[in-house]
């Protein structure tokens, strides 16, 4: 797919106009979202997640077991490290298998402002950062300690909910071949929105005991050396009050790509448990 | 050097536009921990509170956890709908409001009210 500059800038444009339309929350399959586990309180997040690459010829699955703990630190502050383990299939020749850890995220998430207006009606604001640390796995690490600033907006109003949020990574290394995006020299800029509709049950009791969501996520990847990527993520979430289990898929909706991998169709599901 | 100039001004136009839209309609506040300071407690079979912010299932087992966690209270039911909480009291127990407070507060929560039970 052949893109030209004016039709990359009205790409980005449109990626940036979907994440900025107002909607109005809990958490998405794979965006962020300003809500963080009570102070003294554990998350653990698992999720699996199957991606499809095409590099000129070649067809490489990759398989990814992402394991992310969120630590409250207080009501406004938590830690959050995220840990990949990757298994990569070249299956054209093998050339680009492999199986490890991929590098690993440590950050901190802090909620620095929040409105809320009714019992379920809030909005949050929260800056995050960290830094993503190198595990030096052939293949799979970008081989920088490369920092990460973003913002997250979160929205809930009875039935709905938007999470919406900007990342910038800046890569201080990278692989000369990459596969996925942030993992060559460039730094990537991340746009990402997730809707969540509610759909059972209507209305909330003290009985509740858990709740089902529709999800669909639109998911941007902008990187400074011109590639960039936009997926869409449909998906399913269903909530109880002490563990979530979630199912996306990913499909590519647009993108240009000349310095490393596309990014084909993918799938996500993942459990959260909440300590 | 140029290119990390480029590099900022770009996010920051990106970063600072992104979230102008979405906060310059926005009023509000984050909720205050010093409104509930003191010494007051509470006695009798328990509270009633109204808490604001709540979205989830997990929101209100975050609650339920953290009001457990207050010396002299024996249970809680929270109602997601109405944002109402029920807490009920060890007999005999004095609970100090600051503490039922923290607890919501420390939840990521907006507490509105607190009311005894007899």
């Amino acid at each position: 797919m052949s893109i030209t500059t004016h039709a990359r800038r009205a790409l980005l444009l449109a990626g940036l106009v979907w994440a900025c339309a107002p909607a109005s929350g809990q958490e998405a399959n794979l965006s962020e979202a300003a809500t963080q586990p009570a102070k003294g309180r554990i998350t653990w997040r698992e999720q699996a997640r199957f991606t499809r690459y095409e590099l000129a010829d070649r067809e490489v699955n990759q398989f990814v077991l992402n394991t992310r703990l969120t630590l409250g630190l207080s009501g406004r502050l938590s830690a959050v490290l995220d840990a990949p383990v990757i298994s990569r299939d070249d299956r054209l020749d093998g050339a680009l298998d492999a199986d490890g850890l991929g590098d690993v995220s440590i950050g901190l998430k802090y909620r620095f402002w929040q409105d809320d207006r009714g019992a379920i009606e809030t909005r949050r604001l929260a800056v995050f950062g960290g830094v993503r640390v190198p595990t030096g796995e052939p293949g799979l690490s970008g081989g920088g300690v490369d920092p990460y600033l973003g913002l997250v907006f979160t929205k809930v109003e009875g039935r709905h909910g938007l999470n919406a949020a900007v990342r910038y990574r800046v890569s201080t290394d990278g692989r000369a071949s990459p596969i996925m995006p942030g993992m060559g020299g460039a730094d990537l800029l991340t746009v990402e929105t997730g809707y969540l509709y509610r759909l059972s049950p209507v209305s909330y009791s003290a009985g509740t005991e858990g709740s089902l969501y529709l999800t669909a996520e639109s998911l941007f990847d902008y990187e400074t050396n011109g590639d960039l990527e936009w997926r869409l993520a449909p998906g399913l979430l269903w909530e109880a009050r002490r563990w979530a289990a979630e199912l996306s898929v990913v499909l590519p909706l647009a993108r240009s790509i000349d310095e490393r991998a596309r990014t084909g169709w993918g799938m996500a599901a993942g459990i959260r448990v909440l300590f | 050097m140029l290119r990390y100039v480029r590099i900022v001004a770009r996010s920051c136009v990106v970063v600072g536009g992104f979230f102008g839209v979405v906060i310059l309609p926005a009023c509000g506040s984050t909720p205050a921990r010093e409104a509930w300071a003191g010494p007051e407690v509470i006695t009798g079979s328990g509270a009633l509170l109204t808490v604001e912010g709540l979205g989830c299932p997990m929101c209100a087992e975050s609650i339920h956890v953290l009001l457990e966690n207050v010396d002299g209270v024996a249970d809680s039911e929270v109602n997601l709908e109405t944002g109402a909480v029920d807490v009920t009291f060890h007999p005999g127990a004095s609970v100090a409001r600051s503490d039922l407070a923290s607890a919501v507060i420390d939840g990521g929560f907006s507490l509105r009210g607190i009311e005894g039970k007899d």
